[in-house]
């Protein structure tokens, strides 16, 4: 804005297009809001994802009262639609409202699915909304009877409700999350925010090698970490949120291999009770009003993944727990995770 | 057991997962680490760490599946223990009944628990446990000394055991199985 002063719009152009080409780089944003193909180009300003070319045609199919696109690359962006993008808070943040429950029954489109499917899948995401929660679809049942007008401006809802905290950085998502769940919404006790840290000893999938990633799975919510390429010990130290409902199952961790022309294979699975680590948490209330000390543990045994006991800690006055979990259904492999609580205040 | 209904219980097990949570809680010293041991491996060790909070394990007994929350004893985990309670199917409250001294605490501990009415109705096991030592309560003294008569808003029941020796383990067993819910 200040750059504007100074009379000089191509400048504000390009830094706006800066930082629509930074948050691209978050590793969310790296593959396809819809259908999971690496390296998107395209966008959807009023929605807020990234999506590749293939789905980019579907939603421009849709009509831009639904979908307005714009090519990161090809197109010039306004300083609001830039904004509007940082408000969602990227693909992750997007997905955990409009696919925060896939019936079963339906599933996502990969890379090389059709454009049948791809088509159906984005139809029922964004004009019929059927996957959001419960309590926002009510709304949005009606709507989706009425003309596209209410459509958008049911998505501007969405958007808006991003938008009820100041800040519009990626840090500042739990907190506008938080927010958007305060309005009626009482099924999301917290958030689980999952460090996938590192893979030891995996599966071979390919020739020599494999090319894994981790998706996590809670309820209904599907999350994934990014490819890292011919690596048996792959590091990711990526953090992947989680919402957490009030009635709460096992975290499930699989890990694939991803093929360029095939479906991915998958290298092992395992489960994680996250009740040792929310019910401890709830039981010391406030943790910032202790001292770093172990408050718990999950004990190591024959009918579960862990490959030592697991303690539950509070460090800095946060919840955490480390895990490392021999993988099941598989000849090898071993992965670490970092557990952290993030209670939704009251 | 007669054959056909041995065999009954058999096809029972096959399409009925039961599954239940239970807290173990007590002061410090109890035994509460020692039951859980010699209910998942039957094995027994004289010295124990004291617990840390709590530990967490899943035990495995014929068709059920229990979930133990087994809680720390020390003072400063106390006030913690009503949370663990409010979902679990029952309280096992294990008492060292060889040592008279800190009987009025455990006591008070136990009333000032179930006094909380999150925890109204979810059934009771008191455990006198450490009966090998010289000196341990009867199950009539320490049902006493506990007031457990006094406890009329559920169900309430007591043994006496021995971790170190096993006694009375499998009765133990037999009343949390006979507490344990059908999975849906």
């Amino acid at each position: 804005a200040q750059l504007k002063v100074m009379g000089c719009p191509w400048k504000v152009a390009v830094v706006g297009k800066n930082r629509l080409k930074d948050l691209l780089l978050k590793s969310d944003n790296r593959f396809c809001a819809d259908c999971g193909a690496p390296d998107p180009k395209w966008a959807s300003a009023n929605i807020g994802v990234f999506i590749c070319l293939k789905c980019c045609g579907v939603h421009r199919s849709l009509g831009s009262h639904i979908s307005k696109v714009l090519s990161v690359t090809l197109d010039e962006w306004s300083d609001d639609e830039v904004d509007a993008m940082y408000e969602v808070g990227g693909n992750a943040s997007a997905n955990s409202i409009y696919e925060a429950f896939i019936p079963e029954g339906h599933s996502k489109p990969g890379p090389d699915s059709g454009h049948e499917e791809r088509a159906r899948f984005i139809r029922s995401k964004y004009e019929l909304q059927e996957f959001l929660k419960p309590s926002l679809r009510i709304t949005s049942g009606k709507a989706s009877l009425q003309s596209g007008s209410l459509q958008s401006s049911f998505s501007r809802k969405i958007i808006d409700s991003f938008r009820t905290t100041n800040s519009s950085q990626k840090s500042e998502r739990s907190a506008n999350m938080g927010n958007f769940w305060q309005e009626g919404m009482v099924e999301f006790i917290g958030l689980l925010k999952v460090t996938v840290i590192k893979g030891t000893n995996l599966a071979i999938r390919d020739m020599l090698s494999s090319d894994p990633y981790v998706v996590l799975t809670l309820g209904q919510q599907t999350i994934q970490s990014t490819v890292i390429k011919s690596n048996l010990n792959p590091v990711w130290n990526e953090e992947l949120m989680l919402s957490v409902p009030q009635n709460f199952g096992p975290l499930i961790l699989k890990v694939f291999d991803h093929d360029t022309f095939s479906a991915d294979d998958i290298m092992g699975e395992a489960e994680v009770d996250i009740q040792p680590l929310i019910t401890s948490a709830m039981a010391f209330g406030d943790p910032g009003m202790f001292s770093d000390m172990q408050i718990g543990k999950w004990l190591k045994s024959h009918d579960n993944a862990l490959l030592e006991d697991s303690t539950v800690n509070i460090v800095d006055g946060k919840v955490k727990q480390e895990l490392g979990l021999k993988l099941q259904n598989v000849e090898c492999g071993e992965i670490y995770l970092s557990l952290e609580w993030m209670p939704l205040d009251q | 057991m007669g054959l056909w209904e041995a065999f009954l219980n058999w096809l029972r097990s096959l399409f009925f997962k039961q599954e239940m949570e239970l807290s173990l809680i007590g002061l410090q010293n109890a035994g509460k680490t020692s039951l859980v041991n010699v209910i998942a491996t039957g094995g027994y060790s004289e010295d124990m760490i004291p617990t840390v909070g709590f530990n967490m394990r899943k035990v495995t007994k014929g068709n059920v599946t229990i979930k133990l929350w087994d809680l720390g004893g020390q003072p400063r985990f106390r006030s913690m223990w009503e949370r663990y309670c409010r979902a679990v199917s029952a309280i096992v409250y294990v008492v060292d009944a060889a040592d008279l001294d800190n009987l009025p605490v455990s006591k008070s501990e136990l009333h000032d628990l179930l006094s909380k009415s999150s925890l109204h109705g979810i059934p009771l096991l008191v455990l006198g446990n450490k009966i090998d030592k010289p000196g341990a309560l009867s199950k009539q003294a320490l049902t006493d000394q506990m007031d457990l008569k006094s406890i009329t808003d559920r169900e309430v029941c007591c043994f006496m055991i021995s971790c170190k020796n096993s006694t009375n383990i499998d009765t133990v067993i037999d009343w949390l199985v006979k507490h344990s819910k059908s999975k849906n």
